[in-house]
């Protein structure tokens, strides 16, 4: 399983096209935090701070989009047929795809916490109002909140993407099927707290406790469930398909 | 070795390839022929695990290939004018496939200088001309040189250099190295200058499988005579094999001089006699005839 792995990261590092997407969602939690700065003036500084925190939905909807695209453009590029002449074992290639997916994910959500504590301090060295109010607990449980959220995500990516064997149609399903129908699904009470976007948002700010959304545990338990169902969808589908 | 068993692959309106067997023996060049739309992606997709048969299996190395333990030290496979995303580097690419099979990522270097693509390692394969894809795709094959090579149309963007190259390689890796290699080709001419046994299908079915060597030396005898049934009956008791066209027989299994003893035995005048060679052209044209789909 590891050679697969090595593998999976030669070709995720070795595309512009992946260091292009990381970079697009760095620049959403950058994105996030400064709207968490500006977007709270009159808030308390433990709102504001929580919001700065908080990750990012651009970010996620990247990530998924670095799942479906590490996926899909082996099919796009007809390059899928060296990997399966390689390794034969189908269920090797997509597991070794959604590690990589999940390890670029939480790297970048690894940054998330990080990289808002730098946007509050330039924002707050430049005269912004507020005060950072948040101690390392709060902002280790919102770091792997994040990374779990992205990391979910990135992996429902992958299994969308070799599904669809397309990364046009495999970012229109995610788009439609995580940010539309799950998010509208969302809306609906007795849903509500069962939807996958609910998990995410949860995850992404642990201590922002709303009403409908499930609590931190039930959060990656239901991240989980969902990325691993449809990861499994994927293996079971893609090992009887020919290519 | 391959073996394919009674081979069936059937989609929603058509059968693809139907009870195809044959066999490529290992220290043998296999050229695998027959016109377009005869099934022969379709076998070397089932070949090499790609796609599931409805029916028999093939085997590789005495195996279904998704049972090969490590696929890349087994077989090296050339398909579809190099399968790789053009946005990444060649050196890239093959690395991928190295770490894959647990090889040496400075294999990928010593496969590029192999195939002569030493000098533009780090290149985007979307920058590299069809010629350079193909050898890159024989470097891909020869990645864990395997002893298995199977080749879909290899000479595909080829310059005639690279083609005598390419030949040269796969008869060295056949005959000196002891490998299986099983390519499928259009270009007749190179094909008959390269494979030992061609393997002929036709709307999915074995048509033909014999030895090339035998049609260099193999030759028809045309014979015009006006008792053309009583010289073909002669030269059926003599062991040759006769078709008639009017007053003229073509003839194989015997040689000019023989044909024109029996036909002195048999009191029939000949008013011409001359033989023919047969090359694998006129061979291939002959098995496949209004087989195309």
């Amino acid at each position: 399983m590891g050679r697969q792995i090595a593998a999976e990261w030669i070709k995720a590092r070795s595309l512009r096209s992946t260091w292009v997407l990381v970079g697009i969602a760095v620049l959403g939690m950058v994105a996030q935090a400064l709207t968490g700065v500006i977007g709270y003036p009159g808030e308390s500084d433990r709102a504001q701070t929580l919001a700065v925190m908080s990750g990012s939905g651009l970010t996620l909807v990247v990530v998924t989009i670095v799942g479906v695209f590490l996926a899909a453009s082996e099919y796009g590029s007809k390059s899928i047929v060296s990997t399966y002449t390689v390794t034969a074992n189908r269920g090797r290639v997509i597991i070794a795809k959604a590690v990589v997916a999940v390890a670029i994910a939480a790297a970048i959500g690894l940054l998330s916490v990080p990289l808002a504590r730098l946007v509050a301090v330039i924002w707050f060295a430049l005269g912004g109002a507020g005060h950072w109010d948040a101690g390392l607990g709060t902002a280790a449980h919102y770091g792997y909140g994040t990374m779990i959220a992205y990391g979910g995500f990135a992996v429902v990516g992958v299994a969308i993407g070799v599904l669809s064997r397309s990364i046009a149609i495999g970012v229109a399903v995610a788009f439609v099927g995580l940010f539309i129908l799950d998010a509208l699904l969302g809306s609906v009470s007795f849903y509500s707290e069962y939807a996958f976007t609910s998990a995410a948002e949860a995850l992404n700010n642990p201590d922002v406790h709303q009403g409908g959304l499930p609590r931190f545990g039930s959060a990656i338990a239901l991240m989980a469930l969902y990325a691993g169902l449809l990861a499994a969808i994927g293996v079971g589908v893609e090992r009887r398909r020919d290519v | 070795m391959i073996q394919a068993e009674e081979l069936t692959k059937e989609y929603r309106h058509l059968t693809a390839v139907k009870q195809l067997s044959f066999t490529a023996e290992a220290g043998r060049v296999t050229g695998f022929l027959g016109p377009n739309g005869a099934g022969k992606t379709t076998t070397i997709s089932m070949v090499l695990g790609l796609a599931e048969p409805d029916g028999g299996q093939a085997l590789v190395a005495g195996q279904p290939y998704r049972r090969l333990d490590n696929p890349a030290t087994a077989v090296g496979a050339v398909l579809d004018g190099g399968a790789f995303h053009d946005g990444r580097p060649a050196r890239a690419s093959l690395r991928a496939s190295c770490a894959a099979a647990g090889l040496p990522a400075s294999r990928a270097d010593d496969v590029l200088g192999t195939v002569g693509l030493g000098d533009a390692p780090d290149r985007r394969v979307g920058k590299y001309s069809l010629g350079m894809r193909q050898r890159l795709s024989l470097a891909q094959a020869l990645l864990g040189d395997p002893g298995v090579l199977i080749l879909d149309e290899p000479a595909n963007g080829l310059d005639p250099e690279g083609i005598v190259w390419l030949r040269q390689m796969l008869r060295r890796l056949a005959h000196e190295e002891g490998k299986t290699v099983f390519v499928s080709s259009h270009i007749l001419a190179e094909v008959q200058a390269t494979v030992d046994t061609a393997v002929v299908i036709a709307e999915g079915q074995l048509v033909s499988e014999f030895e090339v060597g035998e049609l260099a030396g193999g030759r028809t005898v045309i014979a015009r005579a006006k008792q053309a049934d009583r010289l073909a009956e002669a030269v059926e008791r003599g062991g040759g094999k006769a078709v008639r066209s009017g007053e003229e027989l073509s003839i194989t299994g015997l040689d000019s001089d023989r044909v024109g003893e029996i036909a002195l035995e048999a009191g029939v005048a000949l008013s011409a006699l001359g033989a023919q060679h047969q090359d694998l052209e006129q061979r291939y044209m002959e098995l496949t005839a209004g087989k195309g789909r």
